[in-house]
């Protein structure tokens, strides 16, 4: 019960700052606006519509990753220093509230708190692809620009399963990504716990990169295995993106379900690597 | 919190480990497959970008880190090269130059990707149609990045010479490459344009007979290289490295181009001017034997009236045919009179080459009848097709035409090749969708493909080619081909 009210008291305080609101505005206005300008960036007439669809796929789910990251950057940032900076810790402290309860619910309201802002993102991402499909779906019946769109306008369905995946997937990344900055809260300030979560998330995110530069014709083997071994260690955020049945709808991909499961079974054990270390660190922290 | 506790939490952590690591492996290949299963269908879709290409990195293209995405895409494509997933690479390339248009490698690297990896299963011909994207793609990098020599020269080698056989083209490219230097991307500071661009030029044209224009460039390589190993001699720390060989090979080349000059066409002023500068480098012991014995052929036919070895006629008999050998399966075949051994009999190349008359001389199983390695080349395509304007970028490559095209070996007088359309996988590269094709064979002496010795006996312009049915002068105005052209239909090869 105590961490259930430490978890919905920082809902509420994370829902009353701007700088998320402002972030979740700006992310489900620009989602919405996609709508117009995927036409104009379509690279590949040969394709069509079902083009325009994974442009404005990959735009929507980048679109929301990004905005999902600087919230969850922001929130983990402040979680734990502002209650410190409040002075507000030493009343919770001095109730019988335990340390690593207080973790847990900040955390806990920290989830919550995103999968409210991912919820938002992620209904106005599946309501503007359904638009976008209707509104392929009239062209396409149209006498006038059937035959532009071609056959693969008819063949986009209403509503795709793996839409609902891709924001699961999305979340779970935020997930990951707020328990490293709430640990790392309690050992760097404010502006270099922001900046660390950030290069985490890049370095997470391009681990084909950090692969391939460790497989680099000419590198050392030391820097093979600096490259391998920050691969392995960094979450692995690229892997939360699905970029095939979604963007690929001819794609078959048997088990994405339990691909996503095992990505969720993925994202639960670092978050909650990080939330053990974080109470070992906060236990013996002096406040 | 209890010792206990603690240490608890702490195997907890270890645990967690060891689980986030065999996770970690598991997921690892199945990550690899769900993202590269978009390409295992294998068709040809520029589309493909976008499942390779999570959306942060389109949303971050339109922040100020243009450059830093942009290495990471190249980086990206990279890897796609050595797995062999071609098709993933044309959309990160254009993105790449999109986000970096001075990215130099990215632009030869691309265009050279489009001219030469979509090949057919049996890897023998490559897809022909995305060349014109490919020669765009690379006019869009020379107008990103006009005041530097690389990608005049690439445009006008690897895909003008190289893959088109149009060696107008490429002498021009590569005469315009002649124009500029390059810049140190460490420093920015200016670079000087390496020698081989410049000798290059000079053999294109010498390749496509315009020699005065040739002698012209080898006097001003060697100018050049010259100067070059002055500084270097001066400074040899500020200064490119250099050395006499680079001399020596201007004045092999440029002496050759004389020579030739004067064997061919019986230009005594040339052959001279060729002995001349033939003389003046001193090794190896064989171009100096050479170049004496050549001395004596020029001595021998001084104040005698001489036409040159190609004002003697050669009748080419050129002959070629084809057959329908299965379904989507052509054989070209036929025959051409390029070169019998005997053609080289007392030709003034001989005091040089000495090829006749050490096959004269040679044993009887070694000794051969035909002078083999000519090359004729064939061309398969829709009857109404025309490249596609290529001065404007485009990836809209349209693949429902039909066009390829080849060389073949001749050798002993014939030549035969196998065109195999028929492996399902191939489909794609060759729809023949058309109702008419055109097929033509034909033999060039300017091909970048067609030895020295060949334009030694005919010319540079195929000048003593002769044939009662297959001389073509119109195709290139100045030039003597020898050409065939069949329309077949889409049952003569379905």
């Amino acid at each position: 019960m105590i961490i259930w009210a430490i978890a919905r008291t920082t809902v509420g305080d994370a829902l009353r700052k701007k700088i998320l609101q402002v972030f979740l505005v700006v992310a489900i206005g620009l989602i919405v606006l996609s709508l117009s300008f995927s036409q104009t960036l379509s690279f590949s007439s040969q394709r069509g519509a079902s083009s325009d669809f994974m442009l404005l796929k990959s735009f929507g789910l980048g679109m929301m990753a990004l905005a999902g990251i600087f919230i969850s950057l922001i929130l983990g940032v402040t979680l734990i220093p502002q209650e410190f900076e409040r002075r507000t810790i030493y009343t919770i402290l001095a109730k019988p509230v335990k340390r690593y309860e207080f973790i847990t619910g900040k955390f806990l309201g920290a989830l919550m708190t995103l999968g409210i802002a991912t919820g938002l993102m992620g209904a106005t991402f599946i309501i503007t692809i359904v638009l976008k499909a209707i509104g392929a779906q009239q062209a396409a019946a149209s006498p006038t620009l059937g035959h532009v769109l071609g056959a693969s306008a008819e063949k986009i369905a209403l509503f795709d399963w793996n839409m609902v995946w891709a924001v699961i997937l999305v979340y779970l990344q935020f997930m990951v990504l707020s328990s490293i900055v709430l640990l790392f809260s309690l050992i760097f300030t404010q502006t270099v716990n922001f900046f660390m979560g950030a290069a985490v998330y890049a370095v997470g995110f391009m681990s084909t990169v950090v692969i391939s530069l460790g497989g680099a014709e000419g590198a050392s083997s030391a820097l093979r295995f600096f490259y391998k071994t920050v691969s392995y260690l960094l979450p692995r955020f690229d892997q939360f993106n699905i970029p095939n049945q979604l963007l690929h709808p001819e794609t078959q991909v048997t088990n994405m379900g339990a691909y996503t499961g095992m990505m969720a079974l993925y994202g639960l054990l670092y978050t909650l690597l990080a939330l053990v270390v974080a109470i070992l660190i906060f236990e013996r922290k002096e406040v | 919190m209890t010792i206990d506790k603690r240490k608890l939490l702490v195997a907890v952590v270890v645990v967690v480990i060891a689980a986030i690591v065999a996770i970690q492996l598991n997921l690892e290949p199945k990550y690899e497959k769900i993202v590269h299963a978009g390409k295992q269908i294998g068709d040809n879709k520029s589309g493909d970008m976008m499942a390779e290409l999570p959306g942060q990195f389109i949303v971050a293209s339109f922040t100020g880190f243009k450059q830093v995405i942009a290495g990471a895409l190249w980086v990206r494509a990279d890897e796609f090269f050595h797995r062999g997933h071609y098709h993933a690479i044309v959309p990160l390339v254009r993105m790449v130059t999109w986000l970096d248009p001075h990215n130099i490698d990215v632009y030869t690297t691309g265009a050279w990707h489009l001219d030469y990896n979509f090949v057919d299963y049996a890897n023998t011909l490559s897809d022909k149609r995305y060349i014109p994207a490919s020669i765009a793609f690379m006019k869009e990098g020379i107008r990103n990045n006009p005041n530097i020599w690389d990608l005049y020269f690439e445009l006008g080698w690897t895909h003008y010479a190289r893959k088109l056989m149009d060696n107008e083209m490429a002498a021009y490219y590569i005469s315009e490459a002649c124009k500029y230097d390059s810049v140190d991307v460490n420093t920015g500071a200016k670079q000087r344009r390496p020698e081989f661009v410049d000798r290059m030029k000079a053999h294109m044209l010498e390749k496509v007979g315009k020699l005065d224009e040739a002698n012209e460039q080898w006097f001003a390589a060697h100018k050049r290289a010259s100067k070059a190993l002055e500084d270097y001699k001066k400074n040899p720390k500020a200064a490119d490295w250099i050395d006499q060989s680079t001399i020596d090979l201007c004045n092999r080349n440029q002496s050759l181009l004389l020579l030739r000059r004067g064997w061919r066409y019986g230009d005594m002023k040339s052959y001279e001017q060729g002995l001349e500068i033939a003389e003046r480098v001193k090794s190896p012991a064989d171009w100096v034997q050479a170049t004496s014995s050549a001395r004596k052929d020029f001595e021998s036919r001084k104040g005698k009236h001489w036409e040159g070895d190609a004002a003697k006629p050669v009748d080419a008999k050129f002959n070629a045919s084809w057959l329908r050998a299965a379904p989507r399966v052509l054989v070209i075949k036929g025959t051409v009179n390029i070169i019998q051994a005997s053609e080289y009999k007392g030709l003034a190349s001989e005091s040089f080459t000495r090829w006749y008359a050490e096959n004269e001389s040679a044993k009887a199983d070694s000794k051969v009848k035909w002078r083999d390695g000519s090359r004729v080349y064939w061309r398969l395509q829709d009857a109404d097709y025309v490249m596609p304007d290529v001065n404007k970028f485009d990836w809209t490559t349209n693949l429902e035409n039909t066009v390829a095209w080849g060389d073949i070996y001749v050798g002993g007088g014939s030549f035969l090749t196998k065109l195999d359309m028929s492996d399902p996988r191939d489909l794609g590269m060759y729809p023949l969708k058309a109702e008419k094709y055109k097929l033509t064979i034909w033999m060039e002496p300017t091909d970048p493909g067609m030895p020295d010795f060949v334009q030694d006996r005919v010319g540079w312009r195929g000048e003593a080619l002769m044939d009662k049915e297959c001389i073509d002068t119109k195709t290139r105005p100045g030039y003597r081909l020898l050409k065939k052209e069949f329309i077949l239909s889409r049952s003569d090869i379905i």
